[in-house]
Parts: structure tokens; C-alpha cells; sequence
């Protein structure tokens, strides 16, 4: 059974029942035409509103990253989206001079109705999806985890009377609402996940690794476009030179541990994106060191934003507590309560995920012994490094190696183009050629 | 040590027969002094200063740093002289393939029998029964190591008289069994209307005894038997066999009332510390031990009707750190000194094992498939 919240422009709380997707395709079809007409700039506008809208809802703030969320739908920063993901919002709108070949023209065209897959750690994962496929004027079908429904109904919901005038029209946001259908259903139900793959001009697969394989081997058009967002880890390093002192201040290391501890709690440290290591370059000292002012930055977050871990969160924590504490060569920084957990060690691995706000922090000789740790799952590294020269050659051998996201403390789980080495709107766009001659 | 006179006056006294407060008492007194006794292992007494424990200090039980009973299975916890270890203790081993290793010297093996049969005196009377062992006696044969199993059968046993193994080896697998029924007939004709002392692991006693006897169409008739059963709901959860039908079906097949199938909660790691069911359907807690239930988000006591995760304390150990283990179980503290069957002190019951970690998203572990553990 489908539960869908949202269908040509009408959320349904408690989701509408549908056997398929016939009824759900129909009406997607149908709308797609909505946007064709709808300008770049009109759309871009839109958004904006959009995320004005959010910022003004206070229920809606206290769902996890819509904040951020809002910041994400500013006009600037999705006008940048579209530069830096097709180059020029005019390839969105009409056949535009492609610049190098004297008559020839490009546009990009939607594919079509875009089925996206989206996994449940992140609650506003979905609307990221969505805002890409949109700008590529697709039409849009989420199949969201049935607990995260409310919240994401709620967000999209800000879209009902929302209006923007561009050049001298009038255009409305419930044509987005209307290019959007939002449902859930057992991840398990094979013959609705093929169905939702069978009407696919392109899938959007967010997951763990059991999800995206399943969804990845469904029947699909042989026209259809994948993008994939599996499994991936993410670690934060910083260099000798920045640790030590003597090219920070103990304010600016402050700040630094103050944003590594956003990057460490935002969305429960289950995002693709949240660090779970910290390697600090020097002596085991300085990894003391940087490990107290971390625990701070933990504490006071604690206290505003308390953790909540589960029963299977928890009794990892704990064991891992006491192994590090037992341990003769390894220490252990952490609050009373299950609030954050600091793991000191040493030497360049990986350590797997607890989840919960816990973190490893390691004494390195050498950053650039991390370089064999760095694998294809890797995807972003927090790096805080005094020397640009260092940095940059550093971001080339990790990304060589696998890395997507070389970033400061504080932005790793800023969701940004590219993701995972990809510039989503440009993979949900078909570029299209007119040759009209010299 | 200077509270091994007060030790052995609580083990042998009637047991539940304390009110919370007085017992408390008691026991930090001498639980105080076994934790700066630990102290002696180097990695306990680093655990200590990493947690800002000082065991001299200790004024309430639930302030004593507890070990995680899996550090069992990758610490040696010993807290005597090697050479005093008389016997150690080894896990099933069945959730991660590695057993805990328990070590016991003679005093605390001795304490934990003595123990024992305090604890179940309160429930079965102090008369000796006959015993039926739903195991094979090679379970309890004398080595230096000894199972989660053989440590509870010898303790059993230790109560009863006329001790039956229902079971003998089959095959050259340790771990086959079979029903040896023909000793079983002759058991049940020497004691028939006695009162009968049955114990085993749930999981054998379902899969070796009851569907046999089952499959076989026949019923003993043992009324006046009060069978204990332990450990093992994780394969019969497996098999959807839930605790009401191993308890009318057990019943069943010795011709007796489900009322007499009794669970009790225990663990290798705590051996001598036994939790039985009460009529009430609560597991009380001995005076030479504590349970504390533990909030899964704050790791303080819960308040009754509160639920977490479930500490043991014992002070039978001298030779291991018993003073304090969290398990991997969840419970829900009932009460304190109040339960309507008259045993003071807290009682709780047991809620289920603690809920293994799953991935959920695209957050996920560094290894490659190929290279997973």
C-alpha cells in the first residue's frame, strides 16, 4: 500500500492509499507541462520565498537542518547552484549559444518525472533532492521514510500561497507543490519499489548500502539517468602547524572546536557526512590538548542540544567508554551522562561509527600518512591546516585517493553542489543541442 | 579483608529479608572495600582514575564505576594472584564468538555455591530434592574450565540429592544431545510423587526434552516438580516460541501446572547471583547483591517503573571485579520493599536483550564490503 501526503498540489496529513502508481504517474505527467513555461529566474524566485518562509516558522525551525535549509534556498546561493552545476540559468530557459561554436545552441531539458529514493537519516535530505530536480523542471516523486512524512509535508507545505511576480507575470510556487508527490511505503515491497522504478526518466537513490543495491538492480527504462548517494564516511584532520598554536590563536582553536562539535552533532552523526575521527598532526600532547577544548565545545552543546542516543547507540558508547578506559594506552574524555564521548589514540585508521557524539581523536606524525586510509567511501575530510601550500596538496592526494569534500570545521554536513562528486541539477537535466549554421 | 565476617553473615542469612535502606548499608561497607581491592589489576584501576572513581570514597552503591560485562571478553579481569585462580568461568559465546573469560579463586567459588543455595532456599524450602538435570553430565565434569552451563548445573546440584542427567552426548560434537529417555522413565518411577527439582537452559530443555517428548506422544507425570529454567530465549525468540507457550508447553509434558516452570535471570559472569521469579512475576534482588536499572540516555538509576539497562552488583567476588557489571539487558525497576509476595529490597523484571545497532542512511562504515569483519 503507497501512502501518498502530497498530490497535485493537495497534502494529505494522514496519506491517501493507492494499490500503484498509475493514478500518481497520471497526474505527474500532466503537470510537468506547469513548469516548462516557468522562467529560470521566476523559479529561483520562488525558492527564495521559500526559504523566507521557513525562517519565519518557528515549529518548522525545530526540525533538524531546516535552518540551514532556509540559507540553502537563498537566491544567491541557488543562482550560484546553477552556475556552477549547468554554468548559465539561460541554458535552463531556451537554446542559448553554447559560446565556442558560431550557431550552434544548448538547452537543458527536463527528463522527465524523477523518482527519488531517500534515506531517513536526514530529515531534509529530500527537499535538497527535490530542489535540483525542480530547477531541472522535472517532476518530482519522493519516497520518504513513513516517520520523517510530517516534518517534510510540513516544509513543503510552506509553498501553498506563495507567489512571485517576474518579468510582468505572476507566478505561483503550488505549480512546484503540484510537480511533487510525496509517499512512503515498506522499503521492502518489492512490487511498488518496481513500479516506482518502472516510471522513472531518472532515480535518485540516497541510502545505505542494502538500500541502494536493492533499488539499483529494479527494472528500469533503458532511458533512465541513476545517481546514487550511497554509503560513505567522513573524518576531520588538523595539521601541526594549526594545532599547535603557533598559527592560531586559542580563540580561533576555540572556534574551531565549537563548529567541529556542530559538525559532530548535527543529524544524530548519522549523515553521510559527519566525522567520527579527528587526527590531529603532533605529539599525543597536543592531541590532549585539542581533545579539552573539544570537550568543552561538547559540553555547552549538550546543554542547549541535549543527545539523545537509542538502546543499541547507547550500549556502544558505553563499551567503547570502557574499553578506551580499561586500555593502558589509550585514554578517555567524556561527560557523566551518555552527552559526548572523546576516545584518545593514536596512529593514522579509521575507526568504525558509534553515532551518539562520539569522536576519536588520534596524534598523527604526518597528515599525509592518512592518504591510505582514503578510500572511495570517504567523502568529506574537515581539514584545519595554517599552511595553504600543505592544504592544497594535501586536498589533491586525499581526493585523488577517493575524498569528495575537502571543507572547514563547521561546513562539513553543509549540503552544497557538488555531492559526492556530483552536480546533481546537472545529472537531472538532458542537454540538448540546436545547430542553426554560421 | 575486614568485611569477610560481615560477608559471610549476609550470604548466610535468610535472604529478602532486608529492608532496602539497612541492606544498602551493608553492602557499600563491604563493596567499598572490594573495589579499592580491584585496584590491584592495573587496567581497573585505570578505568578508575579515567571515570574520577575513588572506591574510598564510595557512600552509594550506584556510584561505583561498572564494567561493561563484554570487557569480560577482552580484558583478563583478575583481581587475585594468578596462581590463587582456581577454575575459570567461559561464556557461550553465542553474540560475538569470543566468551567471557570469569576468574575464580576458591573463596569466591565456594561464596558463590554457599550463595546459591541462600538465594534458593527462599523459593524451593530448605529440604534437598531430587534433581533432574535437562543436560548431559559431561556439562559439569571436573576441569579448569567450566560453561555458563556447567557453572549453573554444579550450583543446582550442590541443592538437590539424586542427581539425573536427562541428556547424554550424541555423535562427536560436544554440542550434540539427545534425550536419554529411558533414564528420564526410570527418575520419574523412583520419585514420582516427590518433590522434584528440575533444572536447564531454556533452549535445551525446548529443542531436546519437550519437542521430543512431543514428537514422541509422551507425558511424564511429575506434579509436585518445580522445573528452573535459564538463559537461551534468543533462538527460541528465533523460533517465535514466546515465554507463555515454553511455559504451558513445558508444564505439559511433565504433567504439571505452567506455575511451576519458573525463568530466573542469571549470567556466567555472575554466577551465585540469581534472579527468580516470585508468584508476583518479579525478580527479586539478594542481600549480598544490588541491581541497579540504569536510564539508557543518563546512566542514573531509574525510579520504579523506570527502565534501562541492568546493572549487577555482587559482592561474592574476590578474585574478579563481580562488584559491578552492566549487562546487555533491559529491565523495568517495579518497586522497593513492597511486592505483595513479601520479599524486601528492590524487584524488577526483565524487559528484553539491548538492541544491536543497525545502519539506517547513507552515514556508514569506512571498510569495503570485501573487507568487513
Amino acid at each position: 500500500m503507497i501512502k501518498c501526503y502530497l498530490l497535485d498540489g493537495k497534502p494529505a496529513s494522514t496519506g491517501e492509499n493507492f494499490d500503484d502508481f498509475k493514478t500518481i504517474e497520471a497526474v505527474l505527467r500532466h503537470n510537468q507541462s506547469l513548469l516548462w513555461e516557468m522562467p529560470a529566474e521566476a523559479l529561483v524566485l520562488l525558492l527564495d520565498a521559500w526559504g523566507k518562509a521557513i525562517a519565519k516558522d518557528r515549529d518548522i525551525l525545530r526540525t533538524e537542518g531546516a535552518a540551514y535549509l532556509s540559507f540553502y534556498l537563498k537566491r544567491n546561493n541557488v543562482e550560484n547552484l546553477i552556475r556552477s552545476s549547468v554554468g548559465n540559468l539561460k541554458y535552463l530557459d531556451g537554446f542559448t549559444a553554447s559560446g565556442r561554436h558560431p550557431g550552434k545552441y544548448l538547452k537543458a531539458q527536463g527528463r522527465g518525472i524523477v523518482c527519488h529514493w531517500i534515506a531517513g537519516n536526514v530529515k531534509t535530505l529530500g527537499i535538497y533532492s527535490l530542489i535540483n530536480s525542480l530547477l531541472g523542471r522535472n517532476a518530482n516523486l519522493l519516497r520518504i521514510p513513513e516517520e520523517n512524512a510530517p516534518e517534510v509535508l510540513d516544509i513543503l507545505s510552506l509553498l501553498e500561497g506563495i507567489s512571485v511576480e517576474c518579468e510582468g507575470r505572476s507566478y505561483s510556487a503550488s505549480e512546484l507543490m503540484k510537480n511533487t508527490a510525496l509517499v512512503s511505503f515498506d522499503s521492502r515491497d518489492e512490487t511498488l519499489n518496481r513500479g516506482m522504478s518502472g516510471i522513472a526518466d531518472a532515480r535518485v537513490i540516497w541510502g545505505g548500502e542494502s538500500a541502494v543495491n536493492a533499488v539499483s538492480s529494479l527494472p528500469k527504462k533503458t532511458t533512465c539517468r541513476d545517481v546514487v548517494f550511497g554509503p560513505k564516511y567522513s573524518f576531520a584532520v588538523m595539521d601541526s602547524g594549526f594545532a599547535s598554536g603557533a598559527c592560531a590563536s586559542p580563540e580561533m582553536i576555540g572556534r574551531c572546536m565549537s563548529a567541529l562539535a556542530m559538525d559532530i552533532a548535527q543529524f544524530g552523526q548519522n549523515a553521510c557526512s559527519s566525522p567520527h575521527v579527528l587526527f590531529v598532526e603532533g605529539a599525543a600532547a597536543r592531541a590532549e590538548a585539542v581533545a579539552e577544548s573539544l570537550g568543552r565545545a561538547l559540553e555547552k552543546l549538550a546543554k542547549r542540544n541535549p543527545n539523545v542516543p537509542g538502546q543499541a547507540e547507547a550500549s556502544g558508547i558505553i563499551n567503547e567508554r570502557a574499553r578506551y578506559a580499561l586500555s593502558l594506552d589509550r585514554g578517555l574524555k567524556a561527560s557523566r551522562d551518555l552527552s559526548w564521548t572523546i576516545l584518545l589514540g593514536s596512529g593514522p585508521t579509521l575507526e568504525e561509527p558509534l553515532g551518539g557524539r562520539c569522536i576519536y581523536i588520534k596524534n598523527i606524525d604526518d597528515i599525509f600518512m592518512l592518504e591510505d586510509q582514503v578510500t572511495k567511501r570517504v567523502q568529506t575530510i574537515g581539514f584545519e591546516c595554517a599552511d595553504r601550500e600543505k592544504a592544497a596538496r594535501f586536498a589533491d592526494r586525499a581526493t585523488r585517493r577517493g575524498a569528495d569534500r575537502i571543507v572547514r570545521f563547521g561546513g562539513m554536513n553543509a549540503y552544497e553542489a557538488p555531492w559526492d562528486g556530483t552536480f546533481l541539477l546537472n545529472e537531472l537535466v538532458r542537454w540538448c543541442s540546436l545547430d542553426m549554421g554560421n | 579483608m575486614g568485611n569477610n565476617n560481615l560477608l559471610e553473615s549476609v550470604i548466610f542469612a535468610d535472604q529478602f529479608g532486608k529492608p532496602q535502606a539497612e541492606k544498602e548499608k551493608i553492602l557499600t561497607a563491604i563493596i567499598r572495600e572490594q573495589l579499592e581491592a580491584n585496584e590491584k589489576n592495573e587496567n581497573i584501576k585505570k578505568l578508575y582514575r579515567s571515570s574520577g572513581f575513588r572506591a574510598s570514597e564510595l557512600k552509594r552503591l550506584e556510584d561505583a564505576t561498572f564494567i561493561p560485562v563484554n570487557m569480560f571478553k577482552e580484558f583478563d579481569l583478575i583481581t587475585c594472584r594468578k596462581e590463587d585462580v582456581a577454575r575459570v568461568l567461559n561464556s557461550s559465546a553465542t553474540t560475538t564468538g569470543k566468551p567471557s573469560r570469569i576468574h575464580l579463586d576458591r573463596d569466591t567459588s565456594v561464596r558463590q555455591s554457599q550463595a546459591l543455595v541462600s538465594t534458593l532456599k527462599s523459593y524451593l524450602g530448605v529440604k534437598r530434592r531430587p534433581v533432574l538435570i535437562i543436560d548431559s553430565s559431561e556439562v559439569n565434569d571436573r576441569k579448569e574450565t567450566l560453561t555458563a552451563r556447567g557453572a549453573a548445573v554444579r550450583g543446582i546440584c550442590t541443592f538437590g540429592r539424586d542427581i539425573c542427567y536427562a541428556l547424554k552426548r550424541s555423535g562427536q560434537s560436544s554440542k550434540g544431545l539427545e534425550l536419554d529417555i529411558g533414564r528420564v522413565l526410570e527418575f520419574q518411577e523412583k520419585h514420582r510423587d516427590e518433590e522434584i527439582l528440575v533444572y536447564g537452559f531454556t533452549y535445551i530443555i525446548w529443542s531436546r526434552l519437550v519437542q521430543e517428548l512431543r514428537s514422541r506422544g509422551i507425558t511424564l507425570s511429575m506434579p509436585n516438580m518445580k522445573l528452573l529454567h535459564s538463559g537461551g530465549w534468543k533462538k527460541l525468540g528465533q523460533q517465535s516460541v514466546s515465554r507463555r507457550e515454553f511455559a504451558e508447553a513445558t508444564a505439559a509434558v511433565f504433567g504439571t501446572e505452567p506455575e511451576n516452570i519458573i525463568d530466573f535471570y542469571g549470567m556466567v559472569e555472575q554466577v551465585g547471583v540469581v534472579f527468580i521469579d516470585c508468584p508476583c512475576g518479579n525478580k527479586h534482588v539478594p542481600d549480598f547483591a544490588e541491581v541497579i536499572i540504569r536510564d539508557v540516555r543518563t546512566l542514573e538509576e531509574v525510579k520504579p517503573g523506570g527502565t534501562g539497562m541492568i546493572e549487577v552488583m555482587s559482592a561474592l567476588g574476590t578474585s574478579y571485579p563481580s562488584q559491578a557489571i552492566l549487562t546487555e539487558d533491559i529491565g523495568e525497576l517495579v518497586g522497593v520493599d513492597d511486592c505483595g509476595c513479601g520479599r524486601l529490597g528492590k524487584y524488577f523484571r526483565f524487559k528484553s536483550r539491548v538492541e544491536k545497532a543497525e545502519t539506517r542512511g547513507c552515514g556508514d562504515t569506512f571498510a569495503e564490503r570485501e573487507n568487513r569483519p
